[in-house]
């Protein structure tokens, strides 16, 4: 961390440094705005959405491949989206993201005040060529915002400083002409900002072209059209690629609305005085504060940060953050309760945490469900040991996800082929690994794994080898629960299994089911009843009048049994109350029981 | 000045070259074949194949590859891409059609140079249908996202989309099937709102809604006449479901299945109770090369999914009548399967009528996903079945169709890696010998390494299909659908 910092400071310097032509005071001031651009930009991607930056590189997958790097071509912008998705593999490393987007947002930052320069502003320059890059760094927190849009918009700024160094008018007109379909080829939609710069620069510059602006407009106009049959793209895809919506194209927006507005003498040569400079750096402060607040997404940050740390098998910041979130969402209780089966947890803790039904178990993968959702699916498959479901949802989650390929899911799949001992599976997707640059380790240690001539060598594989469905039934993609039993079945050491069918049962409030597994596969292996369970059974022994005996036979200690007395003592006589039970017996099985309703 | 670079890289070529060949003194002789993917050794190719492009997976420092033909010579150098020149590789192969041609490669691997043990290909005069349609998806099971339907021009690396299901709304796309390998004939389904099933015919297309109120389902699989007026189908209600087992994956089987006809002059759907009913299940329904009959695939109905492993799909014949459009009145058994027996599916009768090629795999009805699947070709003449050692893997070869003379086919295996089908070429010589099958070439033979989706239902034709994805898009979003009853 202290190290990208450095590297930070020392690239701002040596910018700095570049321009020291330049007049003192304004050397200052840009290097003062650059500085605080790139701190600010840094701190908040590493303090604020670091897991939202992990996660966009979760969905990608960069190979080092020529028939890939092809692949890109065959929609516009093909090159902006082979090097935003080259940068993005960067964010797979700590601090990766944030040092990368703050320094691409710097150079942008530096191509837009050079863009400004060209049309004919003047000391306020530095200060009006953060707008457009705020309303960047904004959207960068959402995933569906790319580093492959950011290098779009480059793309423009970039081919409009080298057209203006034209000197020569034809040249220059045809130049323009030419480069609308190119930069569409390279940059996609972001191509039409090229002739409203134009445009803009021409009108600054006192020239009237009005033929070659009509003809540059209208090809920007018509040319997504023309093409978008060839692309294979709808006529409103052509108009945005590689944007997925308007509104991530607000950068574009506003650098030719100020580009506009210095049309206007006296916003183009208005002084630097302290009130202009104080002014416009309220306005660029409210900008960007206001616009991260409204695009940051805490909660998803929280959710995504207990996935990515899942993916790490970073299990106690998992339940850390489950403890420190408090979060009532699927899928934070979906990794907690993964997280707590790592840890042999589950019969002590799930109730600390939020449990919306079974839902929090197995994420479902429907017609209706939500990419996000069916991307995480496998995790828990996986775990349990039923690698065709594992399988079948890393598959669908890559399927849906936004670009339909996924590094996190193909190591997943490389995992769960490993398991299998499917040699000829796991080969292809370790193939497409080791074309990376940071998923080769792994790769090549997976591989090592898989043609291992002694698997005893991995006792940790052979455990998870012994967890395999080994007996074949077909059941539905939305039943969970007969695949759980089948692996029970199979193998009652399989204890995530185990714990998850157990709490399968007591999620769905099925407590004869409960106490018919407890009974066969848990209760004589363990010496020690964890708390859930032990809650569950006295439910059970209540309901069926059971002797004491029976109550001692499965090891509830007396001080449970106090408790359960007293919790129905105060139950019968709260009359469905739930405030004064919930007071006392928090995070009881009792409590969720008793009052745990599905919501619609 | 550009003499004077022209001169100084030739020379640094010429150094260059002289220093990797001059080690070649000390090869070294492997008495194994290079581990080449594609496995193209000792395969027979046709005179009008793209070049065979591979790569060499020891991953050498450098490689060369020497085809000698009776007349002709052809050299590749490489370091472990070898791609032939297009150029070259045609005029070779037309020189040298007829003849067998050796394959020697030497590979310089940290710094020793390695001399393998020749193969050969057969470069056989019957030529391919040029043209190969597929649907690339991934096998997401039985899930979809990105749809394409692709035209490929196998003489060489020319390929185009004729449908994207991203321009049709996103929704799903059925396999594209052509009529006796001809170009302007030939169907697909598309699903989803303004869906139907698109026929090409002689260039026309048109929507159609395949059910009707008699009719429990839309048509799924089927087949065109070689006249083009009609089509025969299966109607099937699907019902995937899922293995537990590893190595099995999904199971897709039908709760309901029935044939009917398709009269596309006169836009009517015609059924018998031959053929329909709730006792068996009938499906896969392809007409014979004249067209008098209809080849199909039935079982008797069965508790499903329970019984799944019993249900067996035996091969049968019905007659037909071109002039009424009825099915005959008699249905004869070619291949009985008992509950003890293999299922079989896919019937495709050679366009000369001499075989008919099926697959056969363990029990169901959705043999892609049933590892055991193998090729069987049956001489309609004799009655004699053949196993096809040659061709069949360890995995699933199924989805096949023939080139219109019948000399080849294609179907797609999972013999790679068990999860993505590729379409391999199977030669058929005259004697009815299948010989050993080669992947379809492709330019950057790295591609199907890092590709992530299957080639299903790969079809031949002897020209290029008369539309295009935009043809589709329209048809979809504009055309009226044409109600059959």
């Amino acid at each position: 961390m202290h190290f990208y910092s450095y590297l930070c400071v020392k690239f701002t310097i040596i910018i700095v440094l570049l321009k020291m032509k330049q007049d003192t005071k304004e050397i200052q001031m840009k290097a003062l705005i650059a500085f605080a651009l790139i701190v600010g930009c840094f701190f908040y991607f590493q303090c604020f959405v670091p897991y939202h930056l992990y996660f966009k590189e979760q969905i990608q997958l960069f190979i080092f491949s020529f028939g890939y790097f092809l692949s890109y071509f065959g929609k516009p912008g093909g090159l902006a989206c082979l090097s935003g998705d080259f940068l993005t593999q960067f964010l797979y490393l700590k601090g990766g993201g944030a040092v990368v987007i703050s320094l691409l947002l710097l150079v942008k930052w530096l191509l837009v005040s050079k863009t400004l320069n060209l049309l004919g502003t003047k000391t306020l320059t530095p200060l009006l060529a953060l707008f457009p890059v705020i309303a960047e760094w904004i959207f960068f927190s959402e995933i569906s915002f790319s580093i492959a849009m950011s290098m779009a918009f480059l793309f423009p700024l970039l081919f409009f400083r080298l057209y203006t160094c034209i000197r020569n008018s034809v040249f220059s007109i045809i130049s323009g002409i030419l480069l609308v379909p190119i930069l569409y080829f390279l940059a996609g939609s972001a191509m039409l900002l090229f002739p409203a710069l134009v445009l803009i620069y021409d009108i600054n510059n006192g020239k009237k072209q009005l033929l070659y602006w009509l003809i540059l407009f209208v090809l920007a106009g018509i040319f997504p059209y023309l093409v978008h049959s060839h692309f294979l793209l709808t006529v409103k895809q052509a108009y945005f690629y590689p944007f997925p919506t308007i509104k991530n194209g607000l950068s574009v927006f506003t650098l030719v609305g100020i580009a506009f507005l210095c049309c206007f003498r006296t916003i183009r040569e208005c002084e630097n005085t302290i009130f202009s400079f104080s002014f416009t750096m309220i306005l660029a402060l409210i900008f960007a504060i206001g616009g991260l607040v409204i695009t940051t997404n805490s909660t998803r940050e929280k959710i995504l940060g207990m996935a990515s740390e899942a993916y790490f098998e970073n299990w106690n910041k998992v339940l850390e953050m489950g403890e420190k979130t408090k979060l009532q969402n699927p899928i934070s209780t979906y990794y907690t309760n993964i997280a707590l089966s790592k840890q042999m947890q589950m019969g002590d803790r799930l109730m600390t945490f939020y449990q919306p039904f079974t839902s929090g178990l197995f994420l479902p993968v429907k017609p209706e469900s939500s990419w996000f959702s069916i991307f995480f699916s496998s995790d828990a498959y996986f775990y349990t040991g039923d690698m065709n479901m594992a399988q079948h949802s890393a598959m669908l989650g890559m399927i849906f996800s936004p670009y339909q390929r996924s590094s996190r899911l193909m190591r997943r799949l490389v995992e769960i082929n490993v398991i299998n001992d499917d040699v000829p599976a796991a080969t292809k997707y370790l193939r497409i690994l080791e074309a990376t640059w940071f998923h080769k380790k792994q790769a090549v240690r997976m591989k090592k794994m898989l043609l291992a001539p002694n698997p005893e060598e991995y006792p940790e594989l052979q455990e998870k080898r012994s967890r395999i469905h080994k007996n074949d039934i077909l059941r539905s993609s939305q039943d969970p629960k007969a695949s759980l039993e089948l692996l029970v079945k199979n193998n009652p050491d399989n204890r995530p299994a185990l714990d998850y069918l157990l709490s399968y049962y007591l999620l769905n409030k099925d407590i004869p089911h409960f106490f018919e597994t407890y009974t066969r596969y848990y209760k004589d292996k363990n010496a020690f009843v964890p708390k859930m369970y032990a809650e569950a059974l006295l439910i059970y022994f209540a309901a069926t009048h059971a002797k004491p005996a029976k109550i001692t036979d499965y090891k509830i200690s007396t001080n449970l049994v106090n408790d359960f007395n007293e919790y129905t003592q105060l139950y019968e006589s709260s009359q469905g109350d739930l405030e004064p039970v919930r007071k006392q017996f928090a995070d009881t099985y009792w409590l969720y029981y008793h009052f745990a309703t599905l919501k619609e | 000045m550009k003499h004077k670079i022209f001169h100084i890289v030739t020379c640094l070529l010429g150094i260059f070259l002289f220093a990797a060949c001059s080690k070649q003194d000390d090869i070294q002789s492997s008495d194994e074949w290079p581990s080449i993917y594609p496995d193209y050794t000792n395969v027979t190719i046709p005179s009008n194949i793209a070049p065979l492009n591979f790569i060499m997976r020891e991953e050498p420092e450098q490689t060369e590859v020497v085809l000698k033909g009776a007349a002709s010579q052809l050299t590749s150098m490489g370091s472990h891409k070898i791609q032939f020149s297009e150029k070259h590789w045609k005029k070779f192969l037309q020189t040298e059609q007829g003849n067998t041609v050796n394959i020697q490669i030497k590979a310089k691997i940290h710094g020793k140079w390695i001399k393998y043990k020749s193969f050969y290909w057969n470069i056989v005069e019957d030529r391919i249908d040029p043209y190969l349609t597929y649907r690339l998806i991934e096998p997401g099971y039985e899930v979809w996202n990105k749809i394409q339907l692709k035209e490929r021009n196998i003489e060489n690396f020319k390929e185009r989309i004729i449908a994207d299901n991203n321009l049709t709304g996103g929704t799903c796309m059925n396999c594209h099937i052509t009529g006796n390998q001809n170009p302007l004939l030939s169907f697909f389904h598309i699903r989803g709102e303004n869906g139907g099933t698109i026929l090409n015919r002689n260039g026309q297309l048109r929507k159609i809604n395949t059910r009707n109120k008699d009719m429990f389902a839309s048509a799924t699989y089927g087949n065109l006449h070689p006249s083009g007026k009609y089509g025969v189908f299966s109607t099937n209600i699907v019902v995937p479901d899922f293995h537990t087992k590893a190595g099995e994956k999904l199971e897709v089987y039908d709760t309901a299945s029935d044939l009917v006809i398709l009269d596309f002059d006169n836009n009517r759907i015609i059924r018998s109770d031959i053929v329909g009913g709730t006792d068996f299940l009938e499906t896969f329904p392809t007409f014979s090369a004249d067209g008098n009959s209809i080849f199909f695939c039935v079982a008797p109905n069965k508790t499903l999914p329970d019984s799944i492993k019993n249900l067996k799909y035996s091969l049968c014949k019905i007659g037909f009548d071109v002039r009424t459009g009825q099915f005959g009145t008699q249905i004869d058994t070619l291949i009985y399967m008992d509950e003890n027996g293999k299922s079989v599916s896919f019937p495709k009768p050679s366009p000369d009528g001499r075989f008919l090629l099926y697959s056969v795999s363990d029990y169901g009805t959705f043999p892609i996903w049933h590892r055991e699947t193998d090729l069987q070709m049956l001489n309609l003449k004799t009655g004699e079945i053949l196993d096809l050692p040659e061709v069949n893997s360890n995995y699933s070869d199924t989805y096949h169709s023939w080139s219109s003379n019948s000399r080849w086919f294609v179907f797609a295996s999972k013999r790679d890696d068990g999860l993505y089908g590729k379409p391999y070429f199977c030669y058929v010589d005259r004697k009815g010998n299948a010989h050993k099958p080669f992947v379809l070439p492709q330019r950057d033979p790295y591609y199907y390494d890092y590709l992530l989706k299957s080639f299903n239902i790969p079809e031949l034709s002897t020209g290029k299909l008369p539309f295009n994805a935009a043809d589709i898009e329209k048809v979809y979003w504009k055309d009226k659908i044409e109600q059959f009853e």
